[in-house]
Parts: C-alpha cells; structure tokens; sequence
C-alpha cells in the first residue's frame, strides 16, 4: 500500500505535528497549574472524542447523534473487566474499543442494509444510546443507576491510576495523536476518498462503483472503536461512572460539538474545536457566576452564529475544510 | 398486580397522552413537511407555552383553554420572528447544521426561561382540576380529557385549514415542489414563515393544554420533543395524518410499557421507533423519499 | 495581606486587645472546665468554596441549599468573623456544578486553585461522589452540606464528612419513625406500595427502606420504579397500585413527578391510610401546600428537616425568612447546619491549615444545633452518628414534624381521612 503525501496535504501534517508539539511542551507548565491541567485535560479528551466522531459523520457524512452509546459501553466495559475481574483497564481499554467496535457494526448493519441517511441516522441513534441507557438504569449486575466506582489505589501505572495530573494529560495527548494520524491516513487511503464520495453524492458514488456499504462500515466500525477507548479514559480519569451521564444526550452532543465548531472532516478542527467549546464553557460558567443559565445562553447564541457564519468551521474559514453539499432528501 | 382493569386503565391514560403527542408532532411535522428543517427547538416553544399560559392563570384567572386566543397569535408572531431570524438562513444547509442551530436557539430560550423563571416546578389549579368520569371502571381526568378533546379538535381545525384554504394549499404546493410553487407565483418565503409560526404555535398551545395537569420548569420540553421526533418519524415525516396516528400509537406503547418492571418503561417506544426506522424508514403512513 | 509594622494602635486593634486580655484572664479564673479558646495566626480571610447546582437538574433545590450555606456564612462574618483567626472574615467563593460530575471535578480543581482550604457541596449524590474525591486527593476538607448516598463515605476517605443523615438512615429510620404511627393506630395496616424513582438517590434509599419494610413486618404488595425526568404519565403504575389495594402508599421522588402521582391517585379515587413520602422532595415543601391545599393536607413525609424544638432553629427560620424572602425548608436547614459545623470546626482549628482543619472537623461535638440529634458527631467514615430525619405530615396548612416524639411539634393523624372526604 503505497502511501503518497499530496503536496496540499502537507500544511495539515504539518500543522498537526506543530500543535502536538505544542501541547506535548506545554505539559511540565500546565501541571504546576491543577486547574490549568484539568482543563488542558478535558480539552485534548473532547478533541480526542470529536476526532474519533469525525471518522463517521465528519469524513463520512452520516450524522450520529448518539456516539455516547459507544462511548459508555467502552466505560462499562473496562469498569467492569476491572472491578469485577480484577483486569488492568489497560487491556479493558482495548476490550472497550472492540465491544464499542462491535456494537457500531451491529448499529450500521441495521441501519446502513435499511438505507437509513440523515436525520434518520441521526435520529435512529440517537434511539440506540437511549436504549443502553434504559437498559443499564435497570441493569442490576452494572449498579443500576448507581453505576460503577473504580477504588482508588494510588499511584498504580499498570492500573491506570496515578495521583499527579500531568500523566492523564499526557496519555489523552497520546490518543489524539493516534486518532489523528489515523484521520490523516484515512484522508489518503481509498477508503478516505470513497467515504468522501459517498458524503458528496452517495447514489453518484454507488454508480462510480463505490461498494457504499461496506465503506460506511468500516468507517463505523473506527469511529465506534475510538469511541469507546474514550470511554474507558473518562472512566479512569473520573473513577466513578454512571448511565446518565456516560449514555446521556447531553454526552452525544459534548463529543460531536467541537468537530462541528472547528470544521468536520477535517484532522485539526476537532482540536481547534474543542479548545475554543472548553474554554468558552469555563469561561462563561465564571463570568456569569451568579446568574443562572446566563453562560448556556451564550452558549445557544454562538452555537447559533457560527453554523450560521461559520457552517464549515473555523477550518471552513480557514479555506481548509471539504465543502459538503446537501444531500437531496 | 396486573388486573384487566390495569391494562384499560393504561389503554385509556395512554391514548389520551397520545393526542398531546400527536398535536405536538402535527406541528413539528408542518415545519418538517413543509420546510425541510429539524426543529430542536420545537419542545422549548411548548416549555414557553406552558409558561404563558402559567402566568395568564396565576397573574389574570384566565383559563388554559380560553387563553388559547392569546397564547396562539402570540407564539404565531414569535415563531415567524425565529424564521425570518435564523431559520430562513439555513434551509438549504445539511440537515445536521438545522438540527445544531435550531438546538443552539433551544439551548437560549430555555436558559432565558431559566434566568426569568427560575428553576421552580410549578403548576396550576383550573376548577376543573378535580372532576373526572368514570367509563365502565376506567376513570378518565377531566384535564386530560380535555387535552385529548382539545387537540383533537386542533388536529381538525389544521386539516380543515390544509385542504380549503388557499394558504393550505400554497403550503401543500411549496411542500411538495419547491420551484414549481415559486414559478406558479407562490410567495414560497412567507408561506416558510407561516408555517413556521402555525407549527411554533400548534406546540404552544399544546403547552397549555397540557398545563392543567402537567407541571412547568424550564426543562419540561425534552420530554415531549423527543416523543415528538419519535412520533413524526414513525407515523411519516411529512405525513399529517400519519402523525396522528403515530401519536396516539406511541401514547399507547409507552402506557402499555409502564406495565414493565423496573423503569423500563421506555423501551418499548425506542425498540419500536429503530424497527420501525429498519423495516419502514418512511413511516407508516409516508411516502418513500 | 502584610501586617504593617510599626503602624499606631488603632481603637479596634485596642478593643481586639482589650477581649483578648479580658477573655485570657477570665479564662484564667474560670474554673478548669473549658480549656481557653484557641488563637491562631491573624490572618484577613479564610477561602471557603461551595458546591451546588445553581442550573441544570437539581436548580431548584441546590440554590435553597446554597442559600442556606450563605446566611450562616453571613452571620458569621457579621459576628466578627473567626475570632480564634483574630476576626478573619470568611470568603465564601460559590460554584455551579450544573449536576454534571466532570463540571463539579473542574469547579472543585478551580476552587482549590483559588485557594479553597475547605469546600462544602454538592447535592447531586454523583457529583459528590466525584468533588469528594478531587478534596481528598489534594487533601482540603469537605463538608457534604447535602448528598445522601451512602458510598460516599464508604471509601475509607478521611477529609469527607457529613452532617445529614444518609440514604440507610433515611430509609431505616423513616420506616422505623412510620412503624411507631401505624402501631399507635387501632387496625392492621400492613400493607405498602412502593414507589422509587430510578436515580442514584432513589436506588439508594430504597434499598435500605425495603429491608427496614420487611424487617418492620410490613408487606410490599406493589413496587415500582420509574423515571422522574422523562414520565409524563404515571396513570399505568397508578392502576397497578390502585388494583395492589395497599394501605400504605411510599413514595421516593422529587416534585414534580411525585405531583403527578398524587394527582392521579386522585384521578383513580385511589385512597389509601396514609401516603408517605421518603426523601420526598415535594410532600414536606410548602409550595405544594400552596398549589395543592386539599391534596397536600395528611401528606406524610420522612426526610432531613430542622428540630422544630430548638429556639435557635426557630431564629434561624427567621432570618432566613427576612434575607431571602421565601419559606425556610428543610434544604436550606441542611446548608446552614453545614456551614455552621465548618465554622465550628474553623474556630477550633485556629489555623487555614487543611489537615488542623480536617482534625478539628473530626473532633466536631456540636450540640448547639438546629438539627435533630443530640449533637453531631462524627465516626471514622464521617457521618454523622446521631442524624435522624424527621416524620413530618401536613396539618392544617403547615409540615409538622409528628414522630419521633422527642422532635414532634404535633400529633400525627393516621389514618388519615378518605379520599372523598379530603377533598371536600
């Protein structure tokens, strides 16, 4: 498989390898900072999340709405191998992204066969994630809706628990350059240019000769992979997880978000985004203490003005992004 | 304990609670059909409703129903507003980029009902609060009689205005095929305002019928859109009868569905709604797109 | 803030002196029975951050706990602030949680950061959960001002404690206070439905509460779980029960879910002997009375509440009352109760050290409360050992607390009257 590197690609590479640099620089001075490093964290968690979302709706352009259902069954998955058989989540993680992997395949052949597109894919899972989450609210064998709490241990590398902050950062670091250089890749390999096809003009791909299904697979199949090792993160990093809030809308939306703000179906516009959604969310949360709801106002109105203004992202502006057009319903 | 008269019981509490659902789907079906646009925002429009119609009672003794003449115009006006604001601006983008901006005006109107309201759940006491009727052992509220009644004949009243009236039948023609509307003369931008602010307004009054029995914060949207979405798309986006249909057949899975143990009330609806999706993506009642 | 050396004796540094030298030599006559109160390092202010829910789920309520945390903190800085501190004002900086855990992890960072030495908090169980931990690791005390689940303490954590009773106390002792009502009446009521919501509070309690059911001797005809966010019609479960004919109704949910049950109890003329809530966000709070005076009246109630026997209870409600004009409730109780031990527990320390506070927390024997309970003290998890919550029921307009005895400020009435007959 050779792997060329088109000379417009190289600003991405390029661009990618300089912000990761960064970021792995701006570690040491982070740490000395506990709130700096904890939202440093939460940046590179949520850009890490956004990326893995991209694979499928970003570079594929089927929207899902329900990525936490990944999402919290990889949590589930490596809390549970843990808890209850004394597995290192390090090997959990990799079980969390296979099982969410699996699902994901499960959830395409269902809907992709169907012919599902759009806001009823979207829609579609949505449902799902609102399934595991009643089934796991009422699952006694995973706690019910007291979920799961992982004991503290200590510092306990091979457990994935340390006290300082600064190895979290850096293993949430590592995963978003994994999955970036797996967007990057993605982008050059043929499944990156069918999946493109297919977001463009899918019935134009299908006549091309683009086996669409299978292509919409694999890219579910990544994307769900990814997902769920982020599940096992947060569950490490929070050590306390439950079915609202790993199952929740509200986590669907957190992951897709920062893709849509800095550009899908792009490799550095998930980063972007998530920086900007992150701190944008602690910055109103500590301007607007006092007033409630004042913050997710401003939230609504930029979320608002950017899809308006902005509707390819940050990226979009920046003349990077792949224009979409919209897909004839 | 599971006695016939358990199961007519959640018969009856279900199909009543489904007229509300298919009242509100008729809206966000109008704005679907008609414009092409998800609307997210639709459950926070009920949310305001109920709110009016809260401060009408508790501030002038004006009843839910008889308020329904002020609340209606009310959100007509302001559903137009969102329209010619954002709405209109995105109705040719990707249909995820309707749901993220209707979602982000969702996302403001219901933290400004959390600022102005605050978070307090409150609820009213019309004279009616108390009555109900009993139908061979199965005892129906008055209010959510009344709401089913209600909606119902909402329900009539928007059929009646869709197949005799003339901007029935421009929103019909704009639905069904956008350029030939326009070339036949149809002013395709204030049919779209129109419909937005009919379907806005339908969901609001929805709120004030459901506001006799039903308690108000600035949450309380969610709940109902989602059944909506599960509705339209079940009974068939762009289906009107269609979301009366599924309203009323989601109303009745999700009482039925209370017979489960535990909380597992709401699966029923969801398995329904993805094999429904599966085996007929169109709805029962829609045409293949 | 530097002391300025060198600089003249103002008149309150002159009057400072002045208590000091009067209380050291008082002190010094005193008999030996209380040791001299401690003096620490003068210092300007002592940072306290507290935890709550001001938006999202649980608004209602965080923001009435978060009240309740600010009137003592006010009263205490309007008292002179922590004399042994030499008058430090306390700084209390407040927090949004939004009921997300990962929000209430970044805030408790951020407090620390902001140089928090004790945080309170956070409401939400989960959150809790997760803050508690976050204090524990950077080692700052926490003081749970409400969250009932028992795992929070049951994590060998030393820096956590917690005033109000947990979920094991609300269920056991509720059951316990209802058994002694039930005995009292003539007749065999034996008899309970029970009805929970599916969160982590409703799990919680109700596990206790059922073994305390059988354990009581009562009989669980009907038990039903549910989802207090997204029921929009309980009507369904209500046959269920209605068809169980229970004499007891139990119920476990917050306001607006449980308005609904009572409401269609109403609707399916369903008239049980009594209807108990347990943790019951709406059957011991006041707005029900207003919205509802006819249903809300004999409405029982077993939950965290204040010593309606305790004066200085009574002047709390008050100024409650005047500062914030709204009904004082039993969450905003907890709050101050809260406050008020962290502000016990800073005047004993004498130090903004965390660990000397930590140790003074634990040493916590508070007997000037407005709690039920003989004083708060605290085991080695740090609950409080002698929390109870209170049967409260609604008569005449007013939540009475009626059992146990010792705390009751009415007679309960049970059973209560029929359905037909309340409403009229």
């Amino acid at each position: 498989m050779k792997v060329e590197v088109d000379p417009r690609r190289r600003p991405t590479i390029i661009g990618l390898l300089v912000i990761l640099a960064i970021l792995a620089a701006a570690g040491p001075f982070l740490a000395s900072n506990r709130y700096a490093i904890q939202v440093a964290t939460l940046i590179l968690l949520f850009a890490y999340l956004a990326s893995g979302w991209n694979i499928l709706s970003g570079y594929g352009g089927q929207f899902s709405f329900g990525h936490a259902a990944f999402f919290g069954l990889g949590a589930y998955t490596s809390t549970i191998l843990f808890v209850k058989f004394g597995v290192s989540p390090w090997v959990g993680m990799l079980a969390a992204g296979l099982v969410s992997a699996l699902l994901g395949l499960f959830i395409g052949l269902a809907c992709f066969r169907s012919g599902l597109r759009g806001a009823y894919f979207a829609l579609a899972t949505l449902a799902f994630a609102e399934i595991l989450r009643v089934i796991f609210v009422n699952w006694d064998w995973v706690g019910r809706s007291q979920g799961l709490l992982i004991q503290l241990v200590g510092d306990e590398p091979l457990l994935f628990q340390f006290t300082a902050r600064l190895p979290y950062y850096y293993i949430a670091l590592a995963l978003l350059a994994l999955v970036s250089g797996v967007a990057l890749l993605l982008e050059r390999l043929k499944l990156g240019y069918e999946l493109r096809a297919i977001k463009s003009n899918e019935v134009a791909a299908a006549v091309l000769g683009v086996d669409v299904f299978r292509a919409k697979m694999w890219a579910m199949g990544l994307s769900a992979f990814f997902t769920g090792i982020g599940g096992t993160f947060y569950a490490q990093y929070l050590y306390y997880i439950e079915p609202f809030q790993v199952f929740g809308v509200g986590m669907s939306v957190d992951i897709l978000l920062p893709a849509i703000i800095g550009g899908a179906g792009t490799v550095i516009g998930p980063i972007i985004g998530a920086a900007i959604l992150v701190l944008l969310g602690e910055g109103t949360r500590t301007f607007f203490r006092g007033f409630a709801g004042a913050d997710l106002m401003v939230f609504g109105v930029i979320l608002v003005l950017v899809i308006l203004f902005m509707p390819y992202g940050v990226m979009g502006l920046l003349g990077s992004a792949p224009k979409a057009k919209k897909e004839s319903a | 304990m599971v006695d016939w008269q358990t199961v007519a019981q959640s018969v009856a509490g279900g199909l009543l609670l489904g007229g509300v659902y298919a009242l509100v789907a008729l809206g966000l079906n109008l704005i679907f059909g008609v414009m092409k646009v998800i609307n997210f925002a639709h459950g926070t429009f009920m949310m305001l409703g109920m709110y009016a119609s809260y401060w009408l009672f508790t501030l002038y003794g004006i009843d839910p129903y008889p308020g329904i003449l002020l609340v209606a115009p009310l959100f007509l006006l302001l559903g137009v507003l969102v329209e010619r604001v954002v709405v209109s601006r995105i109705l040719d983008a990707p249909e995820h980029d309707q749901l993220l901006v209707t979602l982000g005006v969702s996302l403001f109107l219901q933290n400004l009902a959390l600022a102005l309201f605050k978070a307090d759940p409150r609820s009213i006491r019309p004279l009616y609060a108390d009555w109900s009727f009993s139908v061979g052992g199965v005892v129906l509220s008055a209010p959510r009689l009344g709401a089913f009644l209600a909606a119902l004949a909402l329900a009539g009243l928007f059929f009646w205005l869709l197949r005799s009236t003339d901007l029935g039948k421009a929103m019909r023609a704009a639905a069904e095929e956008r350029e030939g509307a326009i070339l036949v003369g149809i002013d395709v931008r204030l049919i779209y305002a129109l419909a937005f602010g009919i379907g806005t307004a339908l969901v609001a009054v929805a709120g004030s019928i459901v506001l006799p029995f039903f308690t108000v914060s600035p949450s309380v949207g969610e709940t109902f859109l989602l059944m909506a979405f599960i509705t339209v798309v079940l009974g068939g986006l762009g289906s009107f009868p269609g979301a009366l249909i599924g309203g009323l057949l989601i109303g009745l899975v999700e009482g039925l569905g209370a017979l489960l143990p535990g909380s597992l009330r709401q699966l029923p609806v969801f398995i329904l709604f993805v094999l429904s999706l599966l085996v007929r993506p169109q709805g029962l009642l829609g045409s293949r797109q | 803030m530097q002391q300025g050396y060198g600089r003249s004796i103002g008149r309150r540094d002159f009057l400072k002196l002045g208590l000091a030298a009067l209380a050291t030599s008082a002190a010094a006559c005193a008999p030996a029975a209380a040791p001299a109160p401690p003096t620490g390092p003068r210092v300007s202010e002592v940072k306290v951050g507290s935890l709550h829910p001001l938006t999202g789920t649980g608004a209602f309520e965080g923001n009435l706990v978060a009240r309740g945390v600010r009137l003592r903190i006010e009263e205490a800085n309007a008292a002179g602030g922590i004399k042994s501190l030499g008058g430090a004002k306390i700084n209390l900086i407040e927090a949004d949680t939004q009921g997300k855990p990962e929000v209430g992890q970044s805030e408790t960072e951020r407090l620390i950061r902001e140089g928090c030495v004790v945080l309170m908090g956070a409401f939400h169980s989960a959150v809790t959960i997760v803050t508690t931990q976050v204090a524990e690791r950077e080692g700052v005390p926490f003081v749970i001002s409400v969250a009932v689940s028992d795992r929070i303490l049951q994590r060998g954590f030393k820096y956590s404690f917690r005033q109000q009773p947990n979920a094991s106390m609300m269920g056991r002792l509720t059951v316990r206070a209802l058994k002694e009502v039930v005995d009292a009446a003539s007749g065999q009521y034996r008899r309970v439905a029970f009805i929970h919501e599916d969160t982590e509070m409703g799990q919680s309690i109700s596990a206790a509460a059922f073994s305390a059911l059988k354990e009581a001797g009562f009989e669980v005809v009907e038990d039903i779980t549910y989802n207090a966010a997204r029921i929009t019609d309980v009507t369904p479960e209500a046959s269920r029960v209605r068809a169980a004919n229970p004499d007891i109704i139990l119920i476990n949910g917050y306001y607006a879910d449980t308005l609904l049950w009572v409401r269609t109890f109403r609707d399916l003329r369903v008239s049980p002997k009594a209807i108990v809530g347990l943790a019951n966000a709406l059957l011991s709070n006041p707005n029900f009375i207003k919205e509802e005076p006819k249903l809300a009246e004999y409405m029982i109630d077993g939950n965290y509440w204040w010593n309606p026997n305790s004066e200085r209870a009574r002047r709390v409600k008050e100024a409650y009352e005047k500062r914030y004009n709204e009904p004082f409730t039993n969450h905003s109780a907890q709050g101050y109760q809260s406050a008020d031990v962290l502000v016990d527990a800073l005047e004993r320390a004498a130090s903004t050290d965390r660990d000397r506070i930590r140790e003074a927390l634990a040493k916590t024997k508070l007997t000037d409360i407005i709690v039920p309970g003989d004083s708060i003290e605290f085991d080695e998890t740090g609950q409080n050992k002698n929390a109870q919550p209170l049967l409260l029921q609604i008569l005449q307009g007013v939540v009475t607390p009626v059992a146990p005895q010792k705390y009751a400020a009415g007679r309960p009435v049970f059973p209560i009257p029929p359905l037909e007959e309340r409403l009229r």
